[in-house]
């Protein structure tokens, strides 16, 4: 009951957060009152649900989820791999180390123009992405093996645990949080810079490129209702990642408690 | 268990040079001293944690194999339940998950958990959770315990609960047990003998108390000023 009214009172100061914002973007558009510098929310909602129905809409958004889903599996097994090996193993760590900084410290936007001297349009934003996410879950997960507990390390050595018992009881539950921070970091990185390498490379389709195309021809309200649809496309993905993320605990708790009935 | 001439250090702090100890089988040895006597590290040493630079421990024919070690926190795996945890211990052991189950829970029923079987360490109380400890040391077919302070931090009441759990659960199932401890009155009360360190070479003291078991509160106060000045001269010698 007290968590129904929590989470009641959650959704309620979150829509009326968005109103809010709504409202201010409504007000800021008709003190501006031009359709090119700031549409009002209404036009943009019509452009919106045109797009919807447009004909190659699904092909614009299918292209743009499947470079970032591609760029997030590969981030996420590479990094995972070599985090993990990296915390582990010093000597590993240190040589990655150099990489790395490199890619930490690029711009964005240089990643994005070299890969495009380098690729082809459709491949940029899966490379571009891969590179400004993978230093993310790359730390997230060496930190985590680094921060493993000695002391928790003795109990499974006294206490006879095997490797797998180790990995499977031990390690991988302790690792699991800092892989779902990270992985939930990464995807949100994901969708950024895919639409940026969308945005500058133009591919054929890709919500990035209509984008552009919408901003060359002044459509400011076209380029606002692909910046919704990036938003929402984020959105769904981190939402799915949470269905997903606690069917696994579910699953795995009812598991642990059935076998203690 | 016989230890021999044992010799161990830290970098250039030394802890053991040419130790030597010796203790029969089945009793309980309460092991007290100042901090950085190398109270834990005689633990860590007694159960291969740590190898030391020379010498031996000999260990009985009772002793040899498996150690259970009550640490001075839990350490529970958080992912699993109570159940879980003591189950994970004896999965190498009893293959039969029947006859696993039924041990665990046996164990469970013995420290009053059993209603707690499928609760998470995160919802258990610190003093639930050193009990599911203790479950899980007495489960775990050891013929070695070994306790490094595993009250510090429960408060008097679920000390003094773990105390008396502790002990009727090794009258039933008696096995050498090194206890270390600050607590001079634990030390006693759960001891048969009390070994206080502080010398490099031996033992500083050695209190056999097994003979007069309940303890009366006088002589439990005359021990406890003869180890304290003991522990405290070290202090002076400092």
């Amino acid at each position: 009951m007290k968590k129904n009214k929590k989470a009641l009172t959650k959704i309620t100061i979150i829509i009326l957060s968005v109103i809010l914002l709504l409202v201010i973007w409504q007000i800021a558009s008709k003190n501006v009152d031009s359709q090119i510098l700031l549409p009002g929310v209404y036009d943009v909602i019509v452009k919106l649900f045109e797009l919807f129905f447009s004909k190659n809409f699904i092909y614009d958004v299918l292209s743009t989820v499947i470079r970032a889903f591609d760029s997030f599996v590969i981030i996420v097994v590479l990094a995972t791999i070599l985090g993990t090996l990296a915390g582990k193993y010093r000597v590993l760590g240190w040589f990655i180390t150099p990489i790395l900084t490199v890619l930490k410290t690029t711009p964005v936007m240089s990643v994005i123009l070299l890969a495009f001297i380098w690729f082809e349009t459709g491949t940029v934003p899966v490379f571009s992405a891969f590179l400004m996410g993978f230093p993310i879950m790359y730390m997230m997960m060496e930190g985590a093996v680094e921060h493993l507990e000695v002391e928790m390390d003795q109990m499974c050595y006294l206490y006879g645990f095997k490797k797998s018992q180790k990995i499977r009881y031990y390690i991988v539950p302790t690792l699991a949080k800092s892989f779902s921070l990270g992985a939930r970091q990464t995807l949100s990185m994901v969708w950024k810079v895919v639409v940026a390498a969308e945005v500058l490379t133009i591919p054929k389709f890709g919500v990035g490129a209509k984008m552009q195309f919408a901003q060359i021809q002044l459509e400011t309200s076209e380029v606002f209702s692909w910046t919704l649809i990036a938003i929402l496309l984020s959105a769904i993905g981190d939402y799915l990642f949470n269905i997903i993320e606690k069917l696994i605990i579910k699953i795995s708790r009812m598991i642990k408690e059935n076998k203690a009935i | 268990m016989i230890i021999e001439n044992l010799f161990f250090n830290y970098k250039d702090n030394i802890i053991f040079e040419n130790f030597n100890l010796e203790m029969p089988s089945q009793s309980i040895y309460s092991i007290v001293g100042s901090s950085g006597c190398g109270k834990t590290t005689l633990l860590k040493l007694i159960s291969d944690v740590e190898k030391p630079i020379s010498g031996k421990i000999i260990k009985s024919e009772s002793e040899i194999g498996a150690v259970s070690y009550l640490f001075q926190e839990p350490r529970l795996l958080r992912s699993q339940t109570t159940f879980g945890n003591l189950d994970i211990v004896l999965s190498n052991s009893i293959l039969d998950k029947k006859e696993r189950r039924d041990k665990v829970l046996y164990y469970l029923e013995r420290v009053g958990l059993i209603e707690h079987r499928k609760k998470y360490p995160c919802e258990l109380s610190g003093g639930m959770r050193q009990r599911a400890a203790i479950a899980r040391a007495f489960a775990y077919p050891s013929h070695l315990i070994l306790m490094d302070e595993p009250m510090q931090g429960l408060d008097i009441k679920s000390k003094f609960d773990v105390l008396q759990l502790f002990k009727e659960m090794w009258d039933n199932d008696p096995r050498t047990t090194l206890f270390v401890t600050h607590d001079l009155r634990d030390a006693l009360v759960m001891g048969d003998q009390v070994i206080c360190l502080g010398n490099k070479k031996a033992p500083k003291l050695i209190i056999d108390v097994s003979n007069e078991k309940p303890i009366s509160d006088e002589k439990l106060g005359y021990y406890e000023n003869q180890i304290l000045r003991t522990i405290i001269n070290k202090t002076n010698d400092i």
